[in-house]
């Protein structure tokens, strides 16, 4: 048996606290992603003079951080407090981080509004935002940090409470995310604090672009294993529990969380395939460290039908595929994360065709990129989130999910689904055309491939229409759920059983110092010569760019 | 909310089934998963495949 | 840790399908040449006219041998500098004969930028300080977009050409 514990009060309020930020962000994010998709149709001009690459670079900053990083610290917390437990202390301590992350939230918001930092969310030197967008970044990634430490406490403190046993799955993963999290973040938090601060203060004139660029990607593919591994943490631990299953192997699990933190960081130059600056030699290197870590997603793909079917013919369902008969496709807590799972199955082939060397030049900076990550965040880790919401929220707020808000869980994911497989389809499709992404809408003079291009950006902005009303659905049902009063009870946490015996996951496995050793080591591996290379090698530096992005 | 989630009331019987068989050392049927992993592999290997033809044709 | 007969089958041929994959790309990287762009020669962003390529007279089309030809291209927010015509007007459409092997190099003297050819293998990230080169046989004839994929700007969408394969 699994111990488990209860969330107080207090925990519940700092958790929401954190999904409040989420849910906020979404409906604003996912206006901002409307707009563009018509946009881009041709047919619509943004109102009040405001540029379209404003309303971009508020999309990829407030989804792809502000969304995500809160509400997958937020779950995490929650995943803690039911596993290990939270302390005052430490729940103090998240606190701090959360308004850390929220000063450099609205720090760096306030000056995509201003239009002093059109520089989306990848911010590439030598375009240069005011300074106060970088400190905004800066301070919501020191936010973050915090939390890593209040999850390596509190796991800690567990294992210091309960010597040679096991740590509880929840909490062992939770910790690896952090890991990857924190390990990688020192690369971004690097550039940022002493290339662009320093530089868009004018205290040095000059900028290495390459070096900027490198410690960029070196967090930068970690953080979307940081997005996804929150999702499969759901899928290992609470999937099983909802279908009436148990987990298909705690050590299988453990495994491909291991092999996440060691294969998820030493392959940012598969982002950097095309850069004239590194040597071809290291960039296929990395390609192959990034082909191990999808070894880890291959095992999750095995555990996950080996829950459904044993959990089938357990109840009593036979054939082939007759287990698949027996999963409660009426209940939204399974349905939306197993869309989400479905949806990384092209995610992932599209990712390996991405990271594979000279294939990238057929697609890179496409709007192929932009179809497969909103297949793999914007689909699977997005529809997990919102699977664990319907029963996360109501567990917090002492409410229940009610057969409405069920029913209503059901059609929005259909809507999701719907919508998006005709935007990302589209969008895959132009990509292969040689539709480039991140762009206005432009004729480019009139050429015959860009008018081909038109026709997938309508399809676009139809899915991309879906895909809102999903959100204004979704953030409906958040409100109801959050606030609205239901039925005498409380929503169950969810927590799976093991379905393997205790002994059978190895000991090695909790040997901290072993793997967080094997990834540093893979790390200066993969990149301690190519970045003494491009040092080396360094042209001169680049002064800042103010006028191209409208900052002056 | 019982028709919605048909899973809770039989919850604790299938906790023991499970059980039951964990603790013989056959290994479980899993040929459903087999095939549809396997599936996924094919998806994977014919993608790939469809893109590097691609690139050789350009 | 006891894994299933069927996980330990499909586990090699996911990772055999992954092996193949890389075989095959480290064959065609390493042996045919295919390498992503990875040019490594570097030159001052702030004075690209002191690299012979990037000279004014330069830019542009140039044949080189029989059926061999080179593309010399600036950028700059928001433009491609192919240079100039007999008569002095600024190109905006290059023509190369099919079947040609054509070496495109590239550098910007500002920020960032992309060099794609649509519906081609070429496409390369421009970053200053560097040259970027690709060298590649057209031997579709139609009219190719060449675009800017990555953002530099405000203007970004607006950066263009055309290549024309005849």
């Amino acid at each position: 048996m699994i111990k488990k514990l209860d969330i107080s009060k207090p925990e519940a309020r700092l958790i929401m606290s954190f999904m409040y930020v989420a849910f906020a962000s979404l409906l604003i994010g996912g206006l901002m992603g409307l707009l563009q998709t018509l946009v881009r149709s041709g047919t619509f001009k943004l109102p009040f003079g405001i540029g379209y690459y404003q309303i971009l670079t508020v999309h990829g900053v407030i989804l792809g951080l502000v969304l995500t990083t809160f509400f997958i610290i937020g779950f995490q917390y929650a995943l803690m407090s039911k596993s290990v437990g939270m302390s005052n202390g430490q729940r103090k301590l998240a606190w701090v981080g959360y308004w850390i992350m929220m000063i450099g939230t609205v720090l760096a918001a306030t000056m995509i509004l201003l239009g002093k930092a059109n520089v989306l969310y990848t911010f590439y030197a030598p375009l240069q935002a005011h300074p106060l967008y970088y400190i905004g970044l800066a301070l919501f990634v020191v936010g973050t940090w915090i939390a890593c430490f209040v999850n390596f406490h509190q796991l800690a403190k567990w294992k210091k409470q309960n010597p040679g046993e096991k740590s509880p799955l929840m909490a062992f993963m939770v910790v690896i995310n952090m890991l990857i999290w924190f390990i990688s973040t020192l690369g971004v938090a690097t550039t940022v604090l002493f290339q662009f601060i320093p530089w868009s203060l004018g205290m040095v004139d000059e900028i290495n672009v390459l070096v900027s660029r490198t410690l960029f990607w070196y967090f930068g593919h970690p953080l979307v294993y940081f997005w996804l591994l929150p999702a499969y943490m759901a899928w290992y631990t609470i999937i099983p529990k909802i279908i009436g299953g148990k987990i298909f192997s705690d050590a299988l699990a453990r495994l491909s969380f291991l092999l996440f933190l060691l294969f998820s960081i030493p392959v940012g130059f598969h982002h950097q395939l095309t850069e004239p600056g590194i040597d071809p030699f290291w960039k296929y290197i990395q390609v192959v460290l990034t082909f191990a870590v999808a070894i880890p997603s291959l095992l999750t793909a095995f555990s996950m039908f080996a829950t459904f079917e044993m959990a089938g013919r357990a109840k009593g369902y036979s054939g082939l595929f007759g287990w698949f008969k027996a999963l409660p496709w009426k209940d939204v807590r399974f349905l939306a994360p197993f869309i989400g799972m479905a949806a990384f199955i092209p995610g992932g082939a599209g990712g390996l065709i991405n990271a594979s060397n000279q294939l990238n030049g057929v697609i890179h900076n496409t709007i192929w990129v932009t179809g497969h990550f909103h297949l793999t965040v914007a689909t699977t880790v997005m529809l997990t989130f919102f699977g664990i919401s319907y029963w996360l929220i109501p567990h917090l707020t002492g409410k229940k999910l009610t057969p409405q808000l069920n029913r209503l869980g059901i059609i929005q994911t259909i809507i999701w689904t719907v919508g998006m497989t005709i935007m990302s389809g589209a969008m895959h499709i132009a990509g292969l055309l040689g539709a480039p992404r991140r762009s206005d809408y432009s004729v480019y003079g009139g050429t015959e491939q860009a008018q081909e291009w038109i026709g997938y950006q309508i399809a676009q902005a139809i899915g991309g229409t879906i895909l809102f009303i999903g959100i204004l659905l979704m953030f409906y049902i958040f409100i109801k759920l959050a606030f609205n009063s239901s039925p005498e009870g409380v929503e169950e946490f969810p927590v799976a059983e093991y379905g393997d015996h205790d002994g059978a996951t190895p000991k090695v496995f909790e040997n901290w110092r072993l793997w967080i050793g094997i990834a540093v080591v893979l790390i200066l591996f993969a990149y301690t010569i190519p970045l003494i290379d491009i040092i080396q090698n360094s042209p001169p530096g680049s002064p800042g760019f103010k006028w191209p992005i409208g900052n002056s | 909310m019982s028709n919605t989630k048909p899973v809770k009331e039989t919850d604790t019987n299938l906790r023991g089934i499970a059980t039951d068989k964990e603790s013989s050392s056959h290994e479980p049927n899993l040929k459903g998963t087999f095939i549809a992993v396997m599936g996924i592999g094919v998806i994977i290997v014919v993608s790939w495949f469809g893109v590097w033809s691609l690139f050789l044709s350009r | 840790m006891h894994l299933h007969k069927y996980e330990k089958i499909w586990i090699a041929f996911g990772t055999g399908s992954l092996l193949v994959f890389l075989t095959i790309l480290g064959i065609g990287a390493f042996y045919q040449g295919t390498q992503p762009p990875s040019c490594l020669v570097t030159l001052d962003p702030a004075n690209v006219q002191a690299h012979e390529s990037f000279k004014e007279e330069n830019l542009g089309l140039h044949q080189v041998g029989e059926n061999e030809y080179v593309v010399n291209v600036l950028a700059t927010a928001f433009n491609y500098d192919l240079g100039k015509d007999a008569e002095g007007n600024t190109v905006r459409k290059i023509r190369i004969p099919a079947g040609s092997k054509v070496t495109f190099q590239a550098t910007t003297s500002d920020v960032v930028h992309g060099f794609q050819l649509a519906g081609t293998n070429v496409n390369m990230m421009l970053e200053p300080g560097y040259i970027s080169d690709y060298v590649t046989t057209l031997n579709t004839p139609g009219e190719y977009t060449l675009l800017c994929n990555e953002y530099c700007g405000l203007g970004h969408h607006l950066m263009m050409a055309v290549v024309e394969v005849y």
